[in-house]
């Protein structure tokens, strides 16, 4: 167990005992206020070690005494760890000694009995070594003495008093030596300095009175924090002046790197020194600001979140406009109910779901018809305010989707090919004084449809009877505000309220609006406009592929075959396009294009160009009527040459000739072998 | 003249190593800035998070009155997010007087918190 370590720091007193003891097997032993020094060595009371407990000082059959030589002696008992015993080849030794064995002037007691104790409070006391404290003056006055009577004078004090200054009154130094300055009196002799009150280093200084003041060089104690350097001066005859004292500061020195970093300072530049750092408030502890009594918010007597509009958010119902819908078409209702789509909330699931219903045209039992040759009851059975596109000379519905915007609105969608030409049809609900449209650009790329509603006829979109595509027009389409491609009038010739357009698709893919703006004769009703979605895809185009690129092919004949389901047959035939104002086959043009507008049923292509061969595609279905526009690769007739370049003929033929020479010298030495035997 | 030529190169390489190098130190300071940025960020949503976790199981979800060592937990919890405006929230929810009041703080309060967390 070691007293005297680096940090240990152990102090002794009349009273008690502080600081630590170290033990390189239990570690730290705290000693400090906790073991008790009767002034006389004897010891008592508790040490305590963080790894061994508490360590009793005054056990029974025990007991821890510091002797004159300021030995520990005795034996202290630890709970945990047993007997230490001081003493034998290892010491504990201190420079405290018991009063007992101190001299009369520094043994805390008053041994000549005039009330002043030790040295310098009692007079009789020229030293701390001093062994009698016996008055001088009390002596000579009875029994007569030598010492003159300015012995008896106290030190006489100067005009500004005994002071102390350390290195000339600084507040801190990083360096342990100071410069003491001292100003005493014209008698002083002597300075005490010590940084302890009780001056036991004995360290004296000689006075020098005939200076107004004297320097000297001290070292402080080791140890940053404040340091108080105490003095008294005393005359030759050892009276001593009160005790005074001067602090200053000690602070950790600059290392090498601060003083480096100190002289290169001023030559860094402004805008790479770093910031002034945040100086940080106070920091109360939590649990001042947190209360005992919880505040009403946490009392659960309140609901946090409010009940109500949760509710009407959660369980309100479907749009109205989808609702429309679910109840003309019974099952898709069913199938809204059995996946769960009841709510407005579940309109999401809609972007995501796709649902194939049943054609209308079975169970409305009406056959697809071009719009004028429609019996009067089936143009009463039209549904207002919705627009129908159709083309191929009337004869092919666009294949009409529906869609749910991020508003959850219902919206028309079709999807046509470029270039192709449109027919667009569309019912007023009441008279108006014109129809007219506008083919607005939209976006380049088209948006997913979520909800594939089929209508392979006119009529089969009786399902939208209740209109509602059709919005009050709150603002009319203005031209230089939006791109609009093309501006048309809507007719109706024969005066039956259908009013009909035909114009021609963009040419350039993408997804495009068609604005249909009804003007309303009645005033009231003010104009209102219908929205039709039109994607228009690229044409199919015929190509070659030369290693990762792609070479179109003209002049390729492009021939569509029909499953004609009526014939007895039942064989593929030629599509009969002129039926619907096309043609096939088609001849492509430089950019190797083609496309055809087809009702459903099964199709086939064939391909056919100079150089390549025949290309006769896979059978495949088109349901409800929608654009073919498949891109066809077409082989050479000579394909097998690409593989192999001039370059890889040329090597083959050198390797050929190289082996065939090989071959030649072998027979030649053979036949030399031969005529030799 | 043949010594000096050597060293000219020698000051010269080590010039344009000057350059490299400093040029190399400007750009990965940047890059160390942008990541320390990154992950200063991540750290704050990591702590809303974790604030926001706590205050729906332990206040939202609670069935009775929220203990005093639970409040110590969420009264650190927020003070850790180092948000002034959280914290403001945070203090106008705890000084709700009425029902009506404590829960539109509780909205304000619950908009702020996701508000803060920022997606790169």
């Amino acid at each position: 167990m070691n007293f005297d370590c680096d940090n240990c720091n152990v102090h002794i007193t009349d009273s008690g005992l502080s600081g630590y003891a170290l033990s390189e097997t239990v570690g730290w032993i705290y000693l400090s206020d906790i073991t008790n020094n009767n002034g006389g060595g004897t010891l008592s009371g508790y040490a305590w070690g963080e790894n061994m407990g508490w360590i009793k000082f005054n056990p029974t059959n025990g007991g821890v005494i510091i002797n004159s030589s300021g030995e520990f002696t005795g034996s202290a008992l630890g709970e945990n760890i047993g007997w230490i015993i001081f003493g034998g080849d290892y010491k504990v030794k201190t420079d405290w000694r018991p009063r007992s064995a101190r001299p009369a002037c520094n043994n805390s007691s008053d041994d000549d009995g005039d009330g002043k104790t030790d040295y310098p409070a009692d007079p009789g006391c020229s030293s701390l070594e001093d062994a009698d404290e016996t008055d001088a003056v009390a002596a000579s006055s009875g029994g007569g003495g030598s010492s003159p009577p300015e012995a008896f004078d106290a030190p006489k004090a100067p005009e500004s008093g005994f002071r102390i200054l350390v290195n000339n009154g600084a507040i801190e130094t990083d360096s342990r030596k100071v410069t003491l300055i001292l100003i005493g009196g014209s008698n002083t002799k002597t300075v005490w300095i010590s940084e302890n009150s009780q001056f036991p280093e004995n360290f004296q200084a000689s006075y020098n009175s005939s200076l107004p003041q004297i320097s000297i060089s001290f070292t402080l104690s080791e140890g940053e924090g404040a340091k108080t350097v105490y003095a008294k001066f005393c005359t030759q005859w050892g009276r001593c002046s009160e005790v005074v004292s001067d602090s200053i500061v000690l602070i950790k020195g600059p290392t090498i790197v601060e003083k480096i970093t100190r002289i290169l300072k001023p030559l860094v530049p402004e805008f790479l020194k770093p910031g002034p750092s945040e100086v940080k408030p106070p920091e109360v502890p939590i649990e001042k600001l947190v209360s005992k009594k919880a505040p009403l918010a946490f009392q659960g007597k309140w609901q946090l979140l409010p009940s109500e509009p949760i509710r009407e958010f959660v369980l309100a119902p479907l749009p109205k406009a989808i609702r429309n819908l679910a109840q003309k078409f019974p099952t898709l209702e069913k199938t809204f109910e059995e996946t769960g789509i009841v709510k407005i909330t579940d309109v999401v699931k809609l972007k995501t779901v796709k649902l194939t219903l049943p054609g209308l045209t079975e169970r409305v039992g009406l056959p697809t018809a071009k719009v004028a040759n429609l019996s009067l009851s089936a143009k009463r059975q039209l549904p207002t305010e919705i627009v129908f596109a159709k083309t191929g000379g009337e004869l092919i519905d666009f294949n009409l989707a529906l869609s749910v915007t991020e508003k959850g609105e219902p919206q028309e969608k079709i999807s046509t090919i470029s270039g192709k030409p449109l027919q667009l049809v569309v019912k007023p609900g009441k008279p108006v004084r014109g129809v007219k449209g506008y083919v607005v650009f939209k976006s380049k790329v088209s948006q997913p449809t979520s909800l594939e509603l089929p209508s392979n006829s006119l009529l089969a979109s009786v399902i939208f009877a209740n209109p509602v595509f059709a919005k009050v027009q709150e603002q009319p389409v203005r031209v230089e505000e939006k791109l609009v491609l093309l501006e048309f009038e809507y007719t109706d010739p024969d005066g039956d309220g259908i009013y009909t357009a035909e114009i021609q698709a963009p040419v350039v893919e993408g997804e495009y609006e068609i604005i249909t703006v009804m003007d309303f004769e009645d005033p009231e009703l003010g104009a209102k406009e219908i929205r039709l979605i039109t994607v228009v895809d690229p044409e199919g185009y015929i190509y070659e592929k030369s290693g990762d690129k792609e070479t179109r092919v003209p002049g390729a004949i492009v021939s569509l075959y029909y499953l004609y389901l009526n014939s007895e047959t039942k064989q593929y035939e030629l599509w009969p396009a002129k039926e619907y104002q096309q043609e096939n086959p088609q001849t492509t043009d430089v950019r190797g294009t083609y496309s055809f507008l087809v009702p459903e049923g099964y199709y086939y292509l064939k391909v056919e160009a100079p150089g390549y061969l025949v290309y006769d595609g896979k059978p495949f279905e088109v349901k409800e009527g929608s654009g073919i526009h498949i891109n066809i690769e077409l082989k050479t007739k000579y394909w097998w040459l690409k593989i192999v370049d001039w370059k890889t003929i040329l090597l083959a033929v050198v390797i050929i000739l190289l082996l065939y020479n090989f071959y030649r010298d072998k027979i030649r030495e053979r036949l030399v072998r031969l005529k030799n035997l | 003249m043949n010594k000096s030529k050597p060293t000219l190169i020698i000051i010269l390489i080590l010039l344009v190593g000057n350059v490299f190098f400093g040029v190399k130190y400007f750009v990965v300071q940047k890059k160390l800035g942008q990541t320390r940025a990154a992950l200063e960020t991540q750290k704050t949503n990591d702590k809303v998070l974790e604030f926001t976790k706590l205050f729906v199981d332990e206040v939202l979800k609670a069935k009775t009155e929220v203990d005093f060592e639970t409040r110590l937990k969420l009264e650190n919890a927020v003070r850790n997010l180092e948000d002034e405006k959280i914290l403001t929230q945070w203090q106008k929810f705890i000084d709700s007087r009425t029902e009506a009041g404590v829960q539109e703080e509780v909205k304000d309060l619950l908009e702020i918190l996701l508000s803060k967390i920022k997606i790169q």
